[in-house]
């Protein structure tokens, strides 16, 4: 993504309710590694289509799930293939009973090229359990809105050109089995974080952590 | 240094890592690395041209006759070749911020075979000359003892691999060139027991150097195992790095350990080869003319 864009995003990001996880802020509950939410966000209903190119529900497919979604394209040079790397490298090595629990969910910001087949394959490349969604803008531009995060940007091109960058959200957004989202994760979290923070929140859940409901 | 990290308008002269930008195969001119590479060669270009062992010009000598053979300038110029490969675009560039595997070819070009390529390529007068004085002298009679070269070399190797030191030096043109020194130097720091070049300074035997160079192939063994088993990666540079050609953070860090292992290991056990086969030269050299050995089958004597 170009500096200009994710300056935008980010500061999108920053001006909405997430302005509160900046790094450097309180960290709750003390033993996770995320970024708490000042309030938790309820699991959002959108339908998309996914890599088969079936209907994806999201509330529902993923209901009860620890669930991590992250807004991003495959062309991304950066943030995006270190994330989703991340993920799909910790993903593998959980214990499977705990792994089952986690869905990660990736979300197109460039339906236009990213079409099922090019988001299959790319996210293949790291997982085959990840799941893929893309749509029409308005769809995914509201799912993005739900989830406090600002629109994804993208680059203007002249037509035909197909090496855009889009600006997005660098955050994955984590759902605990509860459905509600009480903590996100900011680019620069280490796969040992991950590691250490998915069998809490599948194992615990989030209710179930006592004294560490959100305040 | 300020501002290395980030927009391309800076002024670049030493490989450091690019952090946050994409890797792109687009050439970059690093004109520091040139100036350090071109000046090395010019001091020895210099140093052979117009100096010899009793500090009279050579420019009145046939070239047939210098002091310092053809071999031994192919040397030095194929040891500045692999120091320029190894500091130079593309490798600095990936091995300061991209791909730790890539680090560790950088390790092995610029603090292994570079320096070993160049000591050997420097002749025996002028290293002589270069430790003319008292200090120097004594240094250099310091770092023939093994120990401390033993010491020396796998402390900075450890050291230059702490996740503390990568993580927060490779974004400074300044640290990591400072880095890059101290990584060669050290590497003429290990192979001056090994090579053995100035005989008056008591250099060790054969078999002292074989050994020297087996237990630096024993001690790199704990950075590489690290490496190669640890289930995630051990450097938050290369972990969060934009990718390079898809690798994952993990498997670079795996090939790194293997590298380290296997090249590394090849590396040492090829000379420890050389130098018994040389040892075994010498020992035959030395036995006198005539003297019988029972053949293996315990029959008649041979002449050895």
């Amino acid at each position: 993504m170009s500096r200009s864009l994710l300056a935008l995003v980010l500061a999108g990001t920053a001006s909405g309710s997430l302005a509160a996880c900046a790094p450097g802020s309180d960290r709750e509950p003390e033993d996770l590694r995320g970024y708490l939410l000042g309030e938790p966000l309820a699991k959002p209903e959108f339908t998309l289509t996914s890599t088969d190119g079936t209907s994806f529900d999201f509330r529902r497919a993923t209901d009860g799930f620890v669930t991590l979604v992250f807004f991003g394209y495959t062309n991304c040079p950066d943030i995006c293939p270190v994330h989703m790397s991340s993920l799909g490298t910790v993903v593998a090595t959980l214990d499977p009973r705990v792994a089952e629990r986690i869905k990660v969910v990736f979300v197109t910001t460039d339906p236009r090229r990213d079409t099922p087949a090019v988001l299959h394959a790319w996210l293949d490349h790291f997982s085959p359990s990840f799941i893929g969604l893309t749509g029409d803008s308005t769809t995914i531009v509201r799912a993005q809105e739900s989830l406090k995060l600002a629109p994804a940007v993208i680059e203007k091109a002249a037509a035909g050109d197909t090496g855009y960058a889009v600006g997005h959200s660098a955050l994955v957004v984590a759902f605990s089995p509860d459905n509600q989202a009480h903590l996100v994760y900011p680019f620069g979290t280490r796969q040992e974080d991950w590691a250490h923070d998915l069998p809490e929140l599948v194992r615990q859940g989030w209710r179930a952590r006592a004294g560490a409901a959100p305040r | 240094m300020e501002g290395e990290g980030g927009g391309g308008a800076a002024v670049r002269w030493w490989c450091s890592a690019r952090l946050g930008e994409p890797w792109t195969w687009q050439w970059q001119a690093y004109p520091g690395v040139w100036l350090f590479v071109l000046s090395l060669g010019a001091t020895y270009a210099w140093a052979v041209l117009r100096l010899r062992p009793n500090g009279q010009p050579t420019s009145d000598i046939a070239p047939d006759k210098r002091p310092t053979s053809a071999r031994e300038i192919a040397l030095f110029s194929l040891g500045l070749a692999v120091l320029w490969a190894g500091a130079d675009w593309p490798v600095g560039v990936l091995a300061a911020g991209y791909l730790l595997s890539v680090k560790t070819v950088q390790y092995l070009l610029i603090g292994y075979i570079g320096p070993g390529l160049l000591l050997l390529g420097t002749p025996r007068w002028l290293l002589r000359r270069m430790i003319r004085g008292r200090v120097a002298f004594a240094v250099a009679r310091a770092l023939t003892r093994p120990l401390i070269p033993l010491a020396v070399a796998n402390g900075v190797l450890v050291a230059t691999h702490l996740p503390v030191v990568v993580d927060n030096l490779s974004g400074s043109q300044l640290w990591t060139f400072v880095l890059d020194l101290i990584v060669i130097g050290t590497g003429f720091i290990f192979w001056w027991p090994a090579l053995g070049r100035l005989p008056e300074l008591h250099a060790m035997s054969y078999g002292a150097r074989i050994g020297y160079l087996g237990l630096n192939l024993f001690l790199p063994t704990v950075p590489a195992s690290f490496f190669t088993f640890s289930q995630y990666p051990i450097y938050a540079l290369y972990e969060l790095a934009p990718r390079v050609s898809g690798i994952s953070a993990v498997a670079d860090q795996r090939v790194a350990g293997l590298l380290m292992k296997t090249c590394g290991g090849a590396l040492l056990f090829g000379t420890m080869s050389v130098m018994f086969f040389r040892w075994y030269r010498h020992e035959a050299d030395a036995e006198p003319e005539g003297v019988l050995t029972p053949s293996a089958q315990g029959g008649e004597g041979r002449r050895a």
